[in-house]
């Protein structure tokens, strides 16, 4: 199948990234990655109709995180997982991302996928696309998620940014 | 434009903001420190946001794993063939118990399988009745069944 091949080499980062944000697990995200075509190889394969390709990915992929922290019960992270690929950056903007994931994995589901969302650079129209969230209500909706967000991170650590 | 109106400082961050909405808000900006205060920590949390678990671009993709073949049968023909599918079990089961020892003669099996069908609600997804071909998973049926 040569279209599953060129969409599977497309998008396989994109899925793969969100699914980190989702779970914060590496390992974890990989194998949702894997499930998330396998499931788009059926899709194709059965001649299915994919109305929005980024979409429907993003919502497999949103599915299937949320299926594996509901197993785990609202996860948290774990030292045993590889390590995130990201040290490039300085030690103190590590260190925040990792409080930030730590504040997100507490939030209702619903807010996790937003902010995992958001995190990828969607527009406020292609956030409406994949959560079904009204268009006009998603800069509200997005805007309450992430002062919520900070809220817990306050709460777990100390102001965001000090003033 | 008040103060208390973050979704609007928001969506002025993320460049959602048609013309008119972005000029009042700018003209706020200009004399509000506190709003200017939060657009700051808006932006700040939004970078890193986005730039938490950035993908190294050096990663290679690794290759997709194909399923074994399988065949599909949907929707109206599940009931039917759900029942057609039981005596088929059935029938193999018997005529297989009595030489288990020897490799087997079937080369399929059948399960149910949920699905996820993104583009419909939760609630909507379909069932499925999944007929996988395979000699490599032989060894699968019979532990099956
Ligand atoms: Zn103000």
């Amino acid at each position: 199948m040569v279209l599953f091949e060129e969409i599977y080499s497309e998008y396989y980062f994109m899925v793969n990234r969100f699914s980190v944000r989702m779970t914060g697990e590496q390992n974890t995200a990989d194998d949702i990655t894997q499930e998330v075509f396998l499931d788009l190889y059926h899709q194709l394969k059965a001649k299915k109709e994919i109305r929005s390709m980024k979409s429907w990915l993003f919502r497999i992929a949103a599915n299937k995180s949320i299926n594996h922290m509901r197993k785990l019960g609202k996860i948290e992270l774990t030292e045993n997982n590889t390590p995130f690929e990201k040290l490039i950056e300085p030690e103190r903007e590590y260190e925040l991302t990792e409080e930030l994931n730590e504040s997100i994995q507490q939030l209702e589901e619903q807010d996790q996928v937003l902010l995992a969302l958001y995190s990828e650079g969607l527009s406020y129209k292609e956030i409406a696309e994949v959560t079904g969230i009204k268009v006009t209500s998603v800069g509200k909706t997005l805007s309450r998620a992430l002062s919520r967000l900070r809220k817990t991170f306050k709460h777990n650590y100390h102001e965001l940014f000090s003033e | 434009m008040n103060c208390s109106q973050n979704e609007l400082l928001q969506a002025y961050a993320d460049g959602e903001l048609d013309a008119a909405n972005r000029f009042m808000v700018e003209q706020h900006l200009l004399h509000c420190s506190n709003c200017k205060q939060e657009l700051e920590t808006i932006l700040q949390l939004r970078d890193l946001l986005k730039n938490r678990y950035e993908t190294d671009s050096s990663k290679e993709i690794p290759p997709f794993n194909y399923p074994p073949k399988r065949k599909l049968y949907r929707q109206a023909w599940i009931w039917w063939g759900a029942t057609a599918a039981m005596l088929v079990i059935a029938l193999t089961v018997y005529l297989q118990v009595p030489t288990m020892e020897k490799s087997s003669t079937s080369d399929f099996y059948i399960e149910f399988e949920t699905y996820t069908d993104a583009n419909k609600p939760i609630d909507e997804q379909p069932l499925e009745l999944v007929i996988i071909e395979s000699n490599q998973e032989q060894e699968l049926m019979q532990s099956n069944f």
